[in-house]
């Protein structure tokens, strides 16, 4: 019968806890702390004694997992003077992950075509399945003085004035004299390299020379 | 980690205490302060180090890290 | 049979104590009976290791979840620790640090063992109506 067996079980168990205090109270120094285990070893009686009833009641309620829990929110209490760390670092490793993604492609672009770049601005997917993703490129280049053969002529032109460029830093400089650029060998480059399909990479060309006036400088 | 330890830091009080009276009689009673210092600090490396192995197996042993 | 070189080595220090403790060192008399508790915890651990054991299989074959075991386990190892540390203290006069000491070891002992009185609580709670 069910409720036997259930009977067998909780003075089973009641019978093990007793034995345990026993042994415990012996092997414990007797000093000011006896009090407090004494207190807390009457809790697990309390919580042995009572746990089989409640599971009658509510099939499934596990103390276990109830510990666990409250003991997960107190260190999470304890430690939140260490959140503001936790989040200025994240904002660090996060540039320093976009430096290096930068710094790949000045150097693929400088190795591999007549021009230099200029300044480069990359963005990353930041919600959770894509963090580290990246989001879109884009590509201010310059003619390397260097090579004196001009590469093919840029196909499309299309003249754009006072663009507000988008970046994640907060640097937002206005450009003039920007013609996108949409040089397929670059794009081909790049979305390989970094597994990032062409459309979200931006080209675009600075016509100015330099120590011409009427261009902004980026740093 | 046995019985000589307490001999050897016995014996290096006993020395050190004598030591200390001959040299504050002898009148250079800094160097006997500097000498006591100096043997304090060699036991208390020893036991020290016992200190830690001590304390590293309550750790295992009661589950405490 | 380690008992007897227990009260051995215990005999033997007490009296190389007082011994130092005439001399005006008494910091080495201290340091003395550091090594002393020391040493006899360490042979006492062993066997401690064992009951340790013993009580958790114990506690295996029942239905008590096995984190309220390390839980106790956890706090039991605390007073031995705040228990030694304690009685150095007093015994080199240091009653404040000494009872400093306990502070610190009842404080962590609290923090360890609220979660399991909240769940407690929890529990009350849910049977109350």
């Amino acid at each position: 019968m069910a409720v036997i067996e259930f009977l067998t079980l909780w003075i089973k168990d009641i019978a093990i806890i007793f034995v345990l205090i026993s042994i415990i109270q012996i092997v414990l120094p007797n000093n000011n702390m006896k009090r407090y285990v004494d207190m807390i070893i009457g809790f697990l009686i309390i919580i042995v004694i009572i746990s089989p009833f409640v599971n009658l009641l509510y099939k499934d309620f596990n103390i276990d997992k109830e510990i666990f829990k409250k003991t997960n929110e107190q260190i999470k209490f304890q430690h939140m003077d260490n959140l503001d760390l936790d989040s200025t670092q994240e904002e660090q490793i996060k540039e320093i992950y976009t430096g290096k993604i930068k710094d790949e492609i000045r150097d693929l672009i400088h190795e591999n075509t007549n021009y230099k770049i200029e300044n480069v601005n990359v963005s990353i997917y930041e919600d959770n399945t894509q963090y580290g993703n990246i989001k879109d490129i884009e590509l201010i280049l310059k003619e390397d003085k260097k090579k004196d053969e001009n590469k093919e002529e840029p196909k499309n032109l299309i003249t754009i004035s006072n663009i507000q460029k988008i970046s994640i830093g907060e640097n937002k400089e206005l450009t003039t004299a920007l013609m996108e650029f949409d040089d397929k060998e670059i794009k081909n480059l790049i979305s390989k390299n970094h597994n990032i399909s062409e459309e979200n990479i931006r080209i675009f060309l600075n016509t100015l020379g330099e120590g011409e006036l009427g261009g902004e400088t980026y740093y | 980690m046995n019985v000589d330890l307490i001999f050897k830091i016995a014996s290096i009080g006993i020395l050190l205490s004598v030591l200390h009276t001959v040299l504050d009689k002898a009148g250079k009673e800094e160097f006997a302060y500097i000498t006591t210092l100096v043997g304090v600090v060699i036991v208390f490396s020893l036991v020290i180090g016992l200190i830690s192995k001590l304390f590293d197996n309550i750790k295992t042993l009661f589950q405490l890290y | 049979m380690e008992i007897i070189s227990i009260v051995g080595i215990g005999i033997v220090s007490t009296i190389l104590v007082v011994l130092l403790r005439q001399s005006n060192r008494s910091e080495f008399a201290l340091l003395v009976s550091l090594a002393t508790g020391i040493i006899i915890f360490s042979m006492i651990l062993g066997k401690l290791k064992y009951v340790v054991e013993t009580l958790s299989q114990l506690i295996k074959n029942t239905n008590i979840e096995f984190t309220y075991f390390s839980i106790i386990l956890k706090i039991i190892g605390i007073a031995y620790i705040v228990e030694f540390g304690a009685q150095i203290s007093r015994d080199a006069g240091e009653e404040a640090i000494a009872s400093k000491i306990e502070l610190g070891g009842k404080v962590v002992m609290m923090v360890l063992a609220m979660p399991i009185l909240l769940a407690l609580m929890d529990l009350i709670i849910k049977i109350l109506p």
